[in-house]
């Protein structure tokens, strides 16, 4: 009789901050050498057993278990012949407990972890998963796109620091337990708070005793945030948590922001909304983000490239599916304006009188085949009082034309409008959302955009 | 729309200036190795210009 397969104790995604009651998974025990990225763990593996946590034996395995997982994942998804960068060597070699320090580095010689004690409570960084497979993402990236490792530019940093961490979130979402809980705890909105967007919240934790305001209230960075594109050129070089800066990890949460959102609506796509069905999700997203990944060039504006060549590589890969889906997260967090989001099939038609409270907006960045007419907030102003600039002094007061058409487009960032059939599908931005404010209807030439209802309250889930 | 040339060094100018403003780009030590938390490396500092960074690690955060 063949001896039964040794199994391991591990956590799906991280420890949790102090308090936290969570218990380890049996998991069967990783396999470090598997190609094509085989990981080599710079200690003696203890034997395949279930350790108290706490043990080294246990952090050994937390580790090897994540580390396994991710490269596992990635191995499937990656072009066939991609190998960590040769100055790694062909393993990937991985210190688990190099120094004290509240942190973890890729440094083009492996993978580095740590330890601090905060609070008399000991922190190891390779103890969770979340950290582990966001250094992962880092090498994982790196032998997909060495030329990303040393660019100059603020968007390019920041999107190494996202891919790490949408690399956290996809690996934990191969595990299955992980994947119940998720969508139990969001209800099967995916674009809730929930332990796959907080990443790293025992780390976070401890960096927060130090330093309040140096990460998000419940983790090390939240993917469940509203966060709108600035040009970094525009932003300060730090700021707390709360606000976006031009360092990379902070700048990085615009992106991975719209990726959560973008995680949700593919997973609102599928026939079966169940744990099967986000793990076909998660496939299909990185599938669609390593091919973009492959051909987008390293330009300053690398964000809005890598979205346009993300939906391009959806129309390839999956006939344009998750169109919408796309187009939707990236048009919500700023990374593509709605003129970027969409082309126009044909150019708008002249303008038309209109009764004078009501005013024709060109709709083709929008997806509509002609003028919209909304009714312009068109009485004159009674004092000249501006908001304040994101700078100094105040805002240019705009015409009711200007103010319609940047409400109008608020409007369809937010996903508040509902189209009914007369935008072009393959160009607008029809974000999957449930309940609407605001509609687009015929009357008589006309496409007209009429209030539907007022939300009282912030959109917090579709 | 495409930035220029000279937009696109603005962009390089700015990141060199936020990671030495922040402490991430340092000197490496005689033993080679940066200080905790650095990530780039000052490889060159010519009188009166940025000095030259190259990325030696990334960090977690």
């Amino acid at each position: 009789m063949p001896p039964a397969p040794s199994s391991i104790l591990a956590w799906e995604d991280d420890p949790g901050a102090p308090g936290s009651r969570r218990h380890p998974d049996a998991q069967p025990r990783p396999t470090l050498a598997a190609a094509p990225l085989p990981v080599s763990i710079d200690a003696k593996a203890p034997p395949a057993r279930e350790f108290k946590v706490g043990s080294p034996e246990f952090r050994y395995w937390v580790a090897a278990e994540a580390l396994a997982r991710g490269a596992q994942f990635w191995g499937t998804i990656l072009p066939k012949g991609t190998r960590w960068h040769s100055t790694n060597g062909a393993r990937l070699p991985v210190e688990l407990d190099e120094d004290v320090d509240l942190n973890a580095y890729y440094d083009r010689h492996g993978l580095h972890f740590f330890h601090d004690t905060v609070k008399g409570v000991t922190v190891y960084s390779g103890e969770s998963p979340d950290v582990v497979c966001h250094e992962l993402g880092h090498a994982v990236l790196d032998g997909l796109r060495p030329q990303l490792w040393d660019a100059l530019s603020a968007e390019v940093a920041a999107f190494h620091e996202s891919f790490g961490d949408m690399s956290a979130m996809l690996s934990g979402l191969q595990l299955q337990s992980l994947r119940e809980e998720v969508l139990a705890e969001t209800a099967s909105r995916l674009d809730r708070s929930s332990r796959l967007s907080r990443l790293a919240e025992q780390l976070g934790w401890a960096v927060r005793q130090g330093h309040p305001d140096a990460v998000d209230r419940d983790c090390l960075r939240n993917a469940s945030n509203s966060f709108f594109y600035t040009d970094p050129l525009k932003l300060p070089p730090t700021a707390p948590a709360a606000t976006l800066s031009s360092e990379p990890h902070s700048f990085s949460r615009v992106f991975t922001g719209a990726f959560l959102n973008i995680l949700a609506g593919m997973f609102r796509l599928q026939k079966k909304r169940d744990q099967a069905a986000l793990l076909d999700t998660s496939r299909d997203a990185a599938t669609i983000l390593v091919t973009a990944i492959k051909t987008t060039p390293v330009v300053p504006t690398y964000f809005s490239q890598i979205a346009t060549h993300m939906i391009s590589a959806d129309a390839a890969t999956f006939r344009g599916r998750y169109r919408d889906a796309l187009k939707g997260g990236f048009v919500k967090h700023g990374v593509l304006s709605l003129q970027a989001a969409t082309s126009p099939p044909s150019p708008a038609p002249g303008a038309e009188d209109a009764p004078l409270a009501r005013i024709a907006l060109p709709a083709a960045h929008l997806g509509l085949p002609q003028e919209l007419f909304v009714t312009a907030a068109s009485h004159p102003k009674r004092f000249a009082v501006t908001g304040a600039a994101p700078d100094v002094g105040g805002t240019e007061s705009p015409g009711h034309d200007d103010a319609a058409a940047a409400f109008l487009e608020d409007l369809v960032r937010r996903g508040e409008v509902d189209f009914n059939g007369h935008a072009v599908a393959e160009t607008a931005v029809l974000a999957p959302k449930r309940r609407k404010t605001h509609e687009v209807v015929r009357e008589a030439d006309e496409l007209v955009l009429v209030r539907r209802c007022i939300d009282c309250g912030v959109t917090l889930a579709p | 729309m495409r930035r220029t040339k000279k937009a696109e060094q603005l962009a390089a100018e700015k990141f060199v200036s936020d990671t030495v403003a922040r402490g991430d780009a340092a000197r490496a030590g005689e033993d080679g190795n940066l200080p905790k938390g650095a990530t780039h490396e000052i490889v060159e500092e010519p009188e009166g210009e940025a000095p030259k960074i190259r990325r030696r690690r990334f960090r977690l955060f």
